[in-house]
């Protein structure tokens, strides 16, 4: 609804004559099919304490789209979303994005909605609802067009929030032939019913996120065919879980947590070659991921080889003597045809050890257990 | 020494005139990058030429505001993409779904005939587009020969 007030004030606002505006409306639809080829069938978390058909496999942590053992599903990897800008002059625009994935059945929600002042050319500041860019393709992460794969890893992309609201400022000029970018960006966020956290590791009635004073900064280069990303994050979480109307636990109040990460991009001579990684720290729990990827560009086909690890430690799923660790690897196998012009095809296997140690109420669990995945799917960008 | 240097011009004319000759003969129209004739930027590197068609940087050395053009399709455009952009049709237009769907940038306008281009760089004194060189007449300027 938000959505729609933005774009009638762009209109009302439009309707003075002096000013001269400029539309431009963009979307992008994803359709992918996936089944479990194979896996462990018992001892997961999410299998016998969630009830999830396991062997599973989480390809979208964010929005809790999950593969499960029972045939082919087009859910957890289909989405689609649509962009509007709206220019009022050189200096002003509204910029407005829905989108809705299968995990959350597609509801469609308000991911940006956000007015920029170019200050200068070089210099831009915006205010208003925008992803945050923890991620290297964090901003597009649902554009499946926008990447060499049919979804960028879950082992780093599996943040349960990924849009806030706030004021973000952003610097750009050239840097010798190449250029840089230089963000800043403050604000906050929360949901009162995170499908990250609850679908996939609590199994509440529903668990309520909080995040307030996140301060984050980001530095970008590119160079013809380097791309370098560093980024750094601030924030304190409050989060309960609600098991019932009168049943709520409080899980942290209050805690700061930091985010680091690193991101590399060639494309040389046709040869891609990508590596990323993060590290997030909080009170009493912390994490890494990391990515490496090797694709080459034949034509109109883009093969790849990927490998993905997360790690944590986490005192939640622990017992006395030690923490719980979700410890995930994914080699991945990804064919890309970009076969006409917007729309790419995409299958992809991916080959899931899971060698997490999870203890819940005397009993140890993996967390889906070992998978493979088969998926394929249509990109499609407008 | 007057008489080498002269023979050297001479010389030099004639391989001038050869070389328009077999240019001609061969009808190979260059690409051109063409800017409006009252843009004071007289002339850009590769890289920075890159860099405005791909809206990694918005303005003109100089600090103006530039807005690229490109052809939506044919020959020139692929011919600009691989000696220009260095990139695929298919890296490129992923490349503009990225910069779109993060609020970047948008592509830039499209046009579908060398004349709508020609005519867009003519009357907007930020245009940057390109052309075949023998479609250049004194309603635009060539920055950069292909």
């Amino acid at each position: 609804m938000k959505y729609y007030k933005g774009l009638l004030t762009a209109l009302v606002l439009s309707s003075t004559p002096a000013l001269a505006v400029d539309y431009n409306f963009g979307g992008y639809v994803s359709v992918v099919a996936g089944g479990i080829i194979d896996g462990d069938k018992s001892g997961s978390y999410l299998g016998e304490e969630l009830g999830y058909d396991c062997p599973c496999f989480v390809a979208d942590y964010t929005n809790a789209g999950v593969y499960e053992d029972d045939g082919i599903s087009f859910k957890p990897d289909s989405g689609y979303g649509f962009n509007a800008q709206v220019s009022f002059n050189e200096a002003l625009s509204i910029t407005a994005q829905i989108e809705g994935k299968g995990g959350n059945d597609f509801e469609a929600e308000l991911s940006w909605l956000f007015l920029r002042w170019n200050v200068t050319n070089k210099l831009s500041i915006d205010i208003g609802r925008k992803a945050l860019p923890l991620y290297f393709y964090s901003d597009f992460i649902n554009v499946g067009y926008a990447y060499p794969w049919i979804r960028p890893t879950g082992d780093i992309y599996g943040w349960p929030l990924s849009s806030y609201n706030g004021i973000s400022a952003s610097f750009t000029d050239d840097l010798g032939d190449g250029s840089y970018t230089l963000s800043a960006w403050y604000g906050r966020e929360e949901d009162d019913d995170n499908r990250a956290y609850n679908d996939i590791y609590w199994g509440a009635e529903s668990y309520y996120i909080e995040w307030s004073d996140i301060l984050g900064g980001s530095f970008e280069y590119n160079y013809d065919w380097l791309t370098l990303r560093a980024v750094v994050m601030s924030n304190t979480s409050t989060e309960d879980a609600h098991w019932a109307a009168n049943d709520i636990e409080p899980v942290s109040d209050n805690v700061d947590q930091i985010f680091y990460g690193f991101a590399a991009l060639i494309d040389y001579n046709d040869v891609l070659l990508q590596a990323e990684y993060n590290q997030f720290d909080a009170d009493d729990f912390d994490s890494k991921g990391y990515l490496l990827a090797l694709g080459y560009r034949i034509n109109n086909f883009t093969p790849m080889i990927s490998f993905s690890r997360y790690s944590d430690n986490d005192p939640d799923f622990g017992n006395d003597e030690q923490d719980g660790h979700q410890v995930n690897n994914t080699l991945s196998y990804s064919l890309r045809w970009d076969f006409m012009r917007s729309t790419a095809f995409t299958v992809q296997y991916d080959v899931l050890t899971d060698n997490t140690v999870w203890f819940e109420e005397g009993e140890q669990y993996t967390f889906t257990g070992d998978s493979k995945l088969l998926a394929m799917g249509v990109d499609y960008v407008f | 020494m007057s008489f080498n240097l002269s023979l050297l011009s001479k010389l030099c004319a004639t391989i001038i005139f050869l070389s328009c000759i077999s240019f001609s003969a061969t009808s190979q129209a260059s690409l051109v990058i063409i800017v409006h004739p009252d843009n004071p930027v007289t002339s850009l590197n590769h890289a920075s030429l890159r860099k405005i068609f791909l809206r990694k940087i918005k303005s003109f050395p100089n600090g103006t505001l530039a807005k690229p053009a490109e052809l939506n399709s044919g020959d020139l455009r692929n011919e600009f993409l691989k000696n220009v952009l260095k990139k695929s049709e298919s890296s490129l237009s992923s490349y503009w779904a990225r910069m779109l769907f993060s609020g970047k940038a948008k592509p830039p306008a499209q046009f579908k005939v060398q004349a709508g281009m020609k005519n867009y760089v003519a009357t907007n004194i930020e245009a940057i587009g390109y052309i075949e060189s023998d479609l250049v007449d004194n309603s635009v300027k060539v920055l950069t020969i292909y």
